[in-house]
């Protein structure tokens, strides 16, 4: 797990504090590190709405604008192989198709569902997810639709996969990764009996970096164990600058942990801890809110469900149940006045609901956007801190994704959508957004650095390294640096070896390399955790807080 | 000093812990008392050390937990189980007091809640524009031991709207800095020292600068409680105030020489004389001066420093010793009754006194030849003082700052009096927050009035002094008050 470690030799007095007070001693202080920042939010952002168009739209320029990369991805990857509209597709010739992706699903809720079947089913399901074995997936391009089946032995497209000289491409056909809006490459041969066999797909891969990251990654240990190359990768120094990463504050919802929120305050604003801890705190050079700062505002919600006579919507009522947006904004505040916070809306925060969210409102945070130090961000907000380009959402994106596919590792969502170089591809049919026309801004035209989402179920993280050697083989980042908390520590060291294995290889190859840190930013609510970001080594360093008073003494990393 | 203070504040918890019953957070002390966050830890340490059954101490460890990987954990626990906790730790990077609560079962929440409702209160006052001085370390994070300056400029591209808050912030801390102790006094009172405020910010500025180089440090040590308390704000101040103010050529270090007498109430009283000495030497060739600050703090001084006996009481002890002299001549001189006319006309006059007093300082000391006209009333006490500042160079300078006067003028205009190269007095009258007509010799002369005010208050003997305290009071007394009162709504 490549996170960072204990600096050795920082123990030391940490007891300082416990001391009467005395004419010295409290008064060290620390000046809080600066950074460059440049907002990149502009393509988020849109001072016109008008919703009366369709959806329609949004797929075509999608498909129009991916395209070009797919054709050249395709001929790179399987060269000789004709590149053809679903159109032009004749049976019983191998060619390559490029289209968009629409997932047959039994179970995927539908308005309609509410009037003609069972509900009961329905509710049992929940909302987890709604995959199903039976799932198909149809591929439509500008002109038709065809259905994709998976090449079964005895067909021709298997037949084709046997011959020498074939390449795989990013894999077979697999249903269950695939969801609805992706733009892909597809190979296989069209059979007599009407579906499209596909024996092999392709991706769009992770784009380039928009430049070179400004210290290069220290060089991985040719030799070692994963777990060293892990603590080489991750190893601190004092002079290191980080971003903190925090979401799902979840001030609106019953399981707000104010004591733990007031203390991860504290902490970043220089107050909490020995000096030791201040020293880190004044590394920090900004704080991003990645989301879920209110959540659901159950007061609200509540006043109208439990008193079904009284007026939900009367003052008092209403400053009850608006408490949480004047917590947020006091949270806010305090944070703003000691280090620099970009606030992104997220799910069920008073902002709009379609991606891209505009930011909050400024008058929904009176008190803290005094403060110049306060940047009221998007919801998919991208920025560059000290030469790193980051790009983040609040998780809407990751977790509509993650019910309509079978990935259930959330970094390998995140690492899939990159590859398809499309931050939410379940735009705008199971995710909302707004009806974009000629333009679809969630297009990755580059791989920022660092690709953060927050309201996720814990916390993760995993640096892929795309060496250009390995660009034309295997699937995109096939070399990665697994760090799951979650995951099995086996999981992550067989990755960490790949990682080390193939980074050793095209060592010097700093070229063309792509670099991307995934970090799934844990819902604060929930782990008490928020996420430090080396801006150096792109090193994570999450740290938890407890205010449970020894009740939760056992907490681990992973939460 | 902060020992004292922080056993006064120990005190003062006590009462709030078990009368009250407040679940006191070391941030609650901090922004409460506005003291560092890191000394109200230690102080809350002190008050559980010495309360140790009547409380429930909670404490915040922080390390990094023992498993593969370690994590990096910040931990509440209860006292009783501070060293289970500590032991579960591989490595223990810090701890410290969180809160301390009376000794019973509490609920939970209340450990964040009183901080909280604090917190709320503390955005209320700034929201309401009506700040006090622990809403300014709640603004301006000033209790962390992390200083954080916003650039408005890089840090809000997007938003032009946002930075124009900023500017009120950044005046404000100078203003509240100038708050030595939250007094009761302090709504009426920051504003109308504003002055003063600057004149202490501008410290750090002048330290730049040459020769004036030497009294800043001065003042900084002079003042050890106010300086570590201020320091922040302070630092703040003196990028815009103290640069506004600096522009008057000669200034710094009038100012620089005035924070030591103004900014800190408590250490002023001796800082005059102490300060002058080392003043002088490194200032020689600009020649003494002291910043004649107007009706300035004069009433806050009075009030805050009659606590400040102890200290003061030697150094008044020791100008009087020297007044004597100056004395019989100032006292004999119409100084005096100018003092007590209206503040306009003592300034005039005080020239003419200061002349003749200055005589008197120059049998007293050779070299001085300083004269203090503001106080001509007060020269018995202030001579000493200014002397040793602006002997060394032959010609003396006569502030006649300030009192300016009439309830008519502005606060901003002053009267300046000189002697210049050729012997000559020169007097006018300069706006202070223009840049001030460079003149290389001129240096405002400061009678801090306190000084003389306070020693006179302090040391009765002298029997002239007492009724120029009185005159000056009331002399003024109202135009301070009226400066005051206008730039304080000037402010908002």
């Amino acid at each position: 797990m490549d996170i960072e470690r204990p600096v050795p030799g920082q123990a030391s007095r940490y007891d300082e504090l416990l001391a009467p007070s005395t004419s010295k001693g409290d008064e060290a202080s620390f000046n809080r590190a600066s950074s460059s920042y440049t907002n990149h939010d502009a393509r988020f952002r849109s001072s016109k709405r008008t919703y009366d168009r369709q959806y329609a739209q949004l797929y075509f320029s999608r498909l129009m604008l991916l395209k070009g990369v797919m054709r050249k991805r395709v001929e790179q990857l399987w060269p000789g192989v004709p590149v053809c509209s679903i159109l032009e597709v004749q049976e019983g010739k191998e060619v390559a198709v490029i289209g968009t992706i629409y997932k047959n699903m039994k179970l995927k809720p539908s308005i309609l569902d509410e009037y003609t079947k069972d509900r009961g089913l329905k509710a049992a399901l929940g909302a987890a997810n709604f995959c199903a074995d039976d799932d198909s997936v149809v591929m439509e391009d500008d002109g038709a639709r065809m259905v994709l089946s998976v090449a079964a032995p005895g067909t021709m497209a298997a037949a084709a996969a046997q011959q020498p000289g074939w390449a795989a491409g990013d894999g077979p056909l697999a249903v269950q990764e695939l969801v609805t809006g992706l733009v892909m490459a597809v190979r296989g041969v069209h059979e007599p009996g009407g579906d499209f066999y596909v024996s092999a797909v392709a991706f769009a891969g992770l784009a380039p970096n928009p430049h070179p990251l400004p210290h290069p990654l220290p060089p991985l240990p040719a030799s070692g164990t994963a777990a060293d190359a892990a603590a080489a990768l991750a190893e601190a120094r004092p002079g290191d600058k980080y971003l903190a990463l925090v979401s799902g504050l979840g001030l609106g919802g019953s399981r707000a942990d104010m004591l733990a929120t007031q203390l991860a305050a504290d902490w970043l604003t220089g107050n909490l801890g020995s000096p030791a801890e201040q020293q880190l705190a004044a590394q920090v050079v900004r704080l991003v809110v990645a989301g879920g700062g209110i959540g659901t505002l159950e007061g609200l919600a509540g006043a109208a469900a439990t008193a079904p006579g009284a007026n939900p919507y009367n003052r008092a009522a209403q400053a009850v149940a608006l408490q949480p947006v004047r917590d947020l904004d006091l949270l806010l505040a305090e944070l703003a006045a000691g280090l620099p916070v970009d606030v992104m809306p997220g799910p069920e925060d008073p902002a709009n609901v379609a991606l891209p969210q505009q930011p909050m409102h400024r008058c929904l945070l009176p008190g803290a956007a005094c403060h110049g130090s306060l940047v009221r961000a998007t919801n998919p907000h991208e920025f560059e801190a000290e030469g790193v380009r980051l790009l983040g959402s609040s998780g809407q994106n990751v977790d509509d994704v993650a019910k309509y596919c079978g990935l259930r590792d959330r970094l390998d969502v995140m690492q899939r959508t990159l590859a398809c170089r499309h931050l939410a591809p379940t735009a705008p049919d199971t995710l909302t957004c707004y009806p974009f026309t000629d333009a679809d801004p969630f297009i990755l035209d580059s791989t920022p650095h660092v690709y953060f989402v927050g309201n996720q179920p814990e916390f993760a993280t995993r640096l892929v390294v795309l060496q250009p050697s390995c660009a034309g083989s295997g699937a995109a980042g096939s070399n990665s640096m697994a760090a799951g908390a979650g995951a099995g520590a086996g999981a992550g060291a067989g990755a960490g070896a790949g990682a080390a294995g193939g980074s050793s290889s095209g060592a010097g190859g700093g070229e063309g390399q792509v670099v991307v840190r995934l970090v799934a930013v844990p819902s604060f609510a929930r782990s008490g955790t928020l996420v430090l970001l080396n801006l150096r080594t792109l090193a994570c360093h999450p740290v938890r807080f407890d205010g449970s008073l020894g009740l939760g003494a056992d907490g681990g990393a992973g939460v | 000093m902060p020992s004292d203070e922080s056993a006064e504040i120990v005190q003062e918890l006590q009462g709030l812990v078990h009368d009250e019953l407040k679940v006191l957070s070391y941030k609650w002390v901090a922004r409460q008392y506005s003291i560092p966050a890191n000394r109200a830890k230690r102080v809350l340490f002190q008050f559980a050390e010495q309360q140790r059954d009547k409380v429930r101490t909670v404490y915040l460890v922080s390390g990094w937990t023992k498993q593969d990987p370690p994590s990096h954990v910040h931990q509440l626990v209860e006292a009783g189980q501070l060293q289970v906790c500590r032991e579960g730790f591989g490595e223990v990077t810090g701890m410290h007091v969180y809160s301390v609560a009376p000794n019973q079962a509490t609920n939970p929440d209340t450990l964040w809640q009183h901080t909280h409702q604090q917190s709320q209160q503390l955005l209320k006052e700034i929201t309401s524009g009506q700040p006090s001085a622990s809403a300014d370390t709640f603004r301006t994070n000033s209790c962390s031991a992390v200083r954080f300056t916003a650039q408005p400029a890089e840090a809000q591209p997007l938003r032009p709207s946002a930075p124009a808050p900023a500017p009120a912030p950044v005046a404000k801390p100078a203003a509240a800095a100038s708050k030595p102790a939250p007094a009761p006094a302090a709504a009426a009172q920051p504003e109308s020292r504003s002055p003063a405020a600057i004149a202490k910010a501008a410290p750090p500025a002048p330290a730049a600068a040459g020769p004036s180089g030497s009294s800043p440090p001065k003042a900084a040590a002079g003042s050890p409680p106010k300086g570590g308390k201020a320091a922040a704000a302070a630092g703040k101040g003196s990028k815009t105030l103290a640069n506004m103010w600096a522009k008057g050529p000669a200034k710094p270090k009038a100012a620089a020489a005035a924070p030591a007498a103004e900014a800190e109430p408590a250490a002023e009283t001796p800082a005059p004389e102490v300060k002058a000495e080392p003043v002088d030497e490194p200032e020689e060739d600009d020649g003494g001066f002291v910043t004649a600050n107007r009706g300035k703090k004069r009433r806050g001084a009075q009030i805050e420093d009659s606590d400040e006996e102890q200290e003061a009481a030697k150094e008044p002890a020791a100008a009087q010793q020297q007044a004597p002299p100056a004395d019989e001549p100032a006292a004999g001189g119409k100084s005096k009754g100018k003092g007590k006319s209206s503040a306009a006309t003592k300034e005039n006059k005080g020239e003419k006194g200061g002349k003749r007093a200055k005589t008197s300082a120059v049998k007293e000391e050779a070299p001085a030849v300083a004269m203090e006209v503001e106080e001509p009333v007060a020269e018995e006490q202030q001579e000493p003082a200014a002397a040793p500042v602006s002997a060394p160079p032959a010609w003396a300078t006569a502030g006649a700052g300030a009192g300016s006067g009439g309830p008519g003028s502005r606060g901003r205009k002053v009267t300046r009096t000189y002697i210049n190269d050729d012997g000559e007095e020169v007097t006018e009258e300069v706006f202070e927050d223009g840049p001030a007509p460079l003149q290389p010799q001129q240096q405002p002369a400061v009678a801090p009035p306190q000084p003389a005010a306070k020693a006179a208050a302090l040391k009765p003997p002298p029997k002239a002094a007492a009724p120029a305290v009185a005159g000056k009071g009331k002399g003024k007394a109202p135009a301070a008050g009226q400066k005051s009162m206008t730039s304080f709504f000037a402010k908002k």
